[in-house]
């Protein structure tokens, strides 16, 4: 049982802020995954519970045990780092059981173990190579044999696909993934990587200007955003924000919040929102119904990019007299070319509401979150 | 030599021009690679002469040394002149065994804790920027001090802390002298030692301690061995603090002997060139067996 | 990483190690800082209060601020400035001059090129002691150099002994010594300016005196300034050539700053006055020191 849990912990350097008030629990050979755009406090949170990064405030538990105070040897943690930091002066085989000889582990056992790592990452015909004679990927795996040898109780990971290729990143990912579920070591991985963190993970913990901005399985966060922040970070392309307000008070259709200059209709908008005020309303491009002819309660645009993609195409598009050009994803079928018309209708369940101010979302009661949409989130 | 520097400058130009116009001169005749070629022999023989002339005359009798006109090769050696010098003065073993001890000392205090200062200004924080600016700046700036400026204050000091005269004293000064040249050699070194390497290290079961001389002096072994060379060589060839802070064979090192070899008549010069030659010999051997760290050493900065 | 108090297991070894780890910044850096404080920082105060005591048979008497109008009214210190000023110019002059133009002739098509460059590291790594021996050997009355200029000169050349030529005597060695450093340097910058570059040029149509002003200079002249930084340091130091050819005679015509200061000290033992002349000499390095760290962007 390794249950990770963080105690309110902030990190300031000086006056900046590093990470603030995070407050999460990471369960027993659970993968959780820190995800957020580049300084936005991640790898600063991992660092904590390495024992690299010293927290100001707050406590950091294992299993109930407060470590905070702890040094990083003791913790029992293994890390691999986005620069990998093989040593240089050391071959494959050293690299890998360095650990067990730090612990003083005796040279027939190492051997044996370090075998055994190498078996299980593909790596055992590499074993007496030298470190600067492997490509990425295998480089890679020899991090991670150096990280799981120990069997630690906490597996970090910052960045480590960073620096491999598309292709290989999608085969590393896989086996990360396979080699953590055969492991069950409770896992934090960092990474700025959308589309990684939603296939590693088991919850994801993302992350902006040092707060944590919503925990959940990647199908929450999706789908059921926390706030404007998460919702355009998650998904690619990415949500489109349209600034709007209720044509009148309690009407079901929106205008643009300053000219009025379109105006859709959108069922089932939150209460809250009930008066005139701007709000901002918040629609993923495949969310929207394309029609090719004028339709009641579609608002008219002006197709200025097709990017046909096989199975469906991405237009940018524009609504008439606003500058503003949004995302949107039609069927193949749906035959358009720059400067046709088309009118864009939007579900009242596929649509999200956030404060205009603060980008918190504004739910409408309890809305269901069972809705079947498929995941294909890849571009 | 400005001219050299500022080629922009009418008197740059016009060198340069009139060496452009030798040069073609040359080049029509196809000249050039006999001049340069000739010109890299002068400087070997220039370069070589006097080291020669030393270490041949050391194989010499007195009489065939000082001839006139000199005799550049002679058919007359001998070994005799070795012997002879120690038995004369049996005090060069006392020198040479000085010079040694010095050396060897000063150069694993100075290594030692140059080093250790490095790695911490480098990889650690320190108040007021203390460690990423002002500290270093200051142990630097000590480099451009001419060593006169200390040793006269130094020997008043030593007086009362009992260290003239010994060969700690000795070690402890060039260790002093030596450190800001270690600091500054092996800057470059740890600056580029990734810092996930240490945190690797430490999550590996090291103490920071511990992950320092386990991995990362390992890691920069060739800055040590490059520091260590220069360490070596300044210390066995120093002058001026051995001669203010020793007085006899206590600790006088080599250089001392050799700068003060002078008798009340004429110089010795068969048996002077002998202990010329043994001062010489560990350092062109050692330079030789290093060459290229030396070069790479005495370059450094060059390339980077 | 810090403030590791928490022990595991609780052990007194354990808790040493903590505590090392907790402090390891300091453990690092504070010995190599005590030597230096105690080597340069405090000899610096002490000659602070030497200078305000002149030093005689008697012992020693608070005077001020004497020692500095003394020495600084007195044309001693500044002769002695000017003969380093001068030794400076001329073995820097010959040096970087001479190390340059040979740096280029080994940088062309020159046999033996590696050979070459170790033997420049011989005159490097001896000591200036050693070289000075070499060169009195060389001067020696009818010796190597008499015989070299004889055509010239109708005879022997005092060379260590007339005042008027012992400086320049002086010079030669410290250029025979020297030299080398500036030509290993800048040939080894030369050997960095990459091919590529060189060919870009020629492909544009750039002769070779254009290369040599647009492509060639432009990678070494940071070199060059660095070089000169380290000889005008260098030269200003010189002290074993001088005082084993000349001692600063003859009647002190090579009586360089750290020969005079040396001599004020330990000829006369007036402590006071040479620690003031150091306090001096302390103020006109660290200027120089300063002007070229403003002057050029090379890092030390």
């Amino acid at each position: 049982m390794v249950r990770v849990r963080y105690d309110d912990v902030t990190k300031r350097y000086g006056n900046e802020i590093g990470a603030k008030n995070i407050d999460i629990t990471v369960e027993d050979g659970e993968f959780a995954v820190l995800l957020g755009p580049s300084g936005c406090g991640k790898t600063t949170t991992l660092r904590c519970l390495a024992g690299l990064t010293d927290p100001t405030e707050g406590e950091i538990r294992i299993d109930g045990t407060d470590i905070t105070a702890r040094h990083p040897k003791n913790r029992d943690i293994a890390m691999v780092f986005q620069e990998l930091a093989l040593y240089p002066h050391m071959g494959v085989a050293a690299n890998i059981g360095y650990p067990l000889k730090v612990e003083g582990v005796d040279k027939s056992t190492r051997r044996e173990r370090v075998e055994a790592v190498a078996e299980t990452l593909d790596i055992g015909e590499l074993l007496d190579r030298e470190t600067d004679e492997l490509s990425g990927g295998q480089r890679q795996r020899v991090a991670i044999g150096r990280a799981i040898i120990r069997r630690p109780s906490v597996f970090l990971m910052d960045e480590p696909l960073a620096s491999l290729d598309a292709k290989l990143k999608v085969e590393m990912r896989n086996e990360i993934k396979k080699l953590q579920r055969e492991l069950d070591i409770t896992t934090l991985y960092v990474t700025h990587d959308q589309e990684e963190a939603m296939t590693l993970g088991d919850k994801l913990i993302v992350m902006n200007d040092g707060t944590v901005q919503q925990v959940g399985t990647p199908a929450e966060v999706y789908h059921d955003p926390a706030n404007q922040f998460v919702a355009g970070f998650i998904g690619s392309p990415s949500m489109n924000f349209l600034r709007v307000r209720r044509k009148a008070p309690g009407s079901q259709r929106v205008v643009a919040a300053d000219d009025a200059t379109f105006a859709l209709s959108v069922e089932g908008l939150p209460t809250a929102v009930d008066d005139t005020d701007p709000f901002v309303l918040g629609v993923r491009p495949q969310y929207f119904s394309v029609h090719q002819s004028p339709i009641d309660g579609a608002a008219k645009a002006e197709v200025t990019v097709t990017e046909p993609m096989g199975d469906e195409q991405l237009l940018t598009v524009r609504f008439d007299g606003d500058g503003r050009e949004i995302a949107v994803r039609a069927p193949f079928d749906v035959s358009v070319t720059r400067g046709d018309a088309i009118w864009l209708g939007v579900s009242g369940e596929r649509a999200y509401v956030f404060d205009v101010e603060t980008g918190a979302r504004i739910r409408q009661t309890e809305l269901s979150t069972d809705t079947a949409v498929p995941t294909g989130s890849r571009p | 030599m400005a001219t050299d520097t500022k080629p922009k400058r009418g008197v740059g130009r016009a060198l340069l021009a009139g060496v452009e116009r030798i040069h073609e001169t040359l080049d029509s005749y196809g000249l050039v690679p006999t001049v340069t070629n000739g010109i890299a022999l002068l400087f070997v023989v220039w370069t070589l002469f006097p080291v020669y002339w030393m270490v041949s005359g050391s194989l010499r009798t007195r009489s065939d040394l000082l001839a006139t006109p000199p005799k550049l090769v002679s058919t007359a050696l001998t070994v005799g002149n070795y012997p002879e010098l120690f038995a004369q003065r049996p005090a060069f073993y006392e020198f040479l065994f000085n010079s040694v001890v010095v050396t060897v000392g000063s150069t694993a205090l100075a290594v030692l804790l140059g080093t250790a200062a490095t790695y911490g200004f480098v990889n650690y924080e320190f108040p007021y920027d203390l460690g990423r600016f002002h500290l270093p700046f200051l142990v630097l700036t000590t480099r451009f001090l001419p060593p006169i400026v200390t040793v006269i204050p130094l020997y008043v000091i030593f007086d009362t802390a009992n260290l003239l005269n010994t060969r700690l004293g000795l070690v402890l000064a060039y260790a002093a002298f030596n450190i800001p040249f270690v600091v500054w050699m092996l800057k470059g070194f740890f600056a580029e030692l990734p810092d996930s390497i240490v945190e690797a290290a430490v999550l590996d079961g090291h103490t920071e301690l511990g992950a320092f001389f386990k991995i990362v002096l390992p890691m920069v072994r060739p800055g040590l061995i490059a520091a260590t060379i220069f360490t070596v060589i300044n210390a066995w060839n120093e002058l001026l603090f051995a001669v203010i802070l020793t007085s006899n064979t206590e600790a006088q090192t080599l250089p001392v002997a050799l700068a003060t070899f002078k008798t009340a008549y004429a110089i010795q010069w068969e048996l002077l060139t002998v202990a010329g030659t043994i001062a010489m010999a560990p350092v062109l051997l050692f330079a030789f067996l290093v060459r290229e760290k030396l070069l790479r050493g005495f370059t450094m900065g060059a390339v980077r | 990483m810090s403030h590791y108090s928490e022990t595991v297991g609780g052990g007194r070894y354990e808790r040493v190690l903590l505590w090392v780890e907790d402090h390891l910044r300091w453990i690092l850096t504070l010995p190599a800082l005590a030597v230096l404080a105690a080597f340069f920082i405090y000899p610096v105060g002490r000659a602070l209060v030497l200078s305000l005591y002149q030093f005689d048979t008697g012992g020693r008497q608070f005077v001020a601020l004497e020692n500095y109008v003394a020495i600084l009214t007195a044309g001693a210190f500044w002769q002695s400035l000017w003969i380093t000023a001068k030794f400076m110019f001329f073995a820097v002059s010959l040096e970087v001059g001479l190390g340059i133009a040979i740096a280029f002739v080994l940088n062309s098509k020159v046999r033996f090129r590696g050979l070459i460059q170790t033997i420049g590291l011989v005159p490097l790594v001896i000591s200036p002691t050693v070289v000075a021996l070499l060169w009195q050997l060389l001067y020696q009355n009818g010796g190597v150099l008499d015989s070299l200029v004889t055509p010239l000169t109708n005879g022997p050349v005092p060379w260590l002994s007339d005042p008027s030529i012992a400086l320049y005597a002086l010079v030669l060695p410290d250029v025979w010594q020297m030299t080398p450093l500036v030509t290993l340097i800048v040939l080894a910058g030369l050997q960095s300016v990459p091919d590529h570059v060189q060919e870009a040029a020629m492909m544009d149509g750039a002769g070779r005196m254009r290369r040599l002003v647009d492509v060639t200079l432009p990678y070494i002249k940071e070199l060059v300034v660095l070089v000169l930084i380290l000889r005008v340091i260098g030269t200003m130091r010189v002290f074993a050539k001088v005082f084993v050819l000349t001692r600063g005679g003859p009647a002190k015509s090579t009586e360089v700053i750290s020969m005079a200061m040396y001599r004020e000290a330990f000829s006369y033992g007036n402590y006071g006055r040479a620690s003031t002349m150091a306090l001096l000499l302390l103020l006109i390095a660290l200027a120089i020191t300063y002007a070229f760290a403003t002057v050029s962007e090379v890092e030390f």
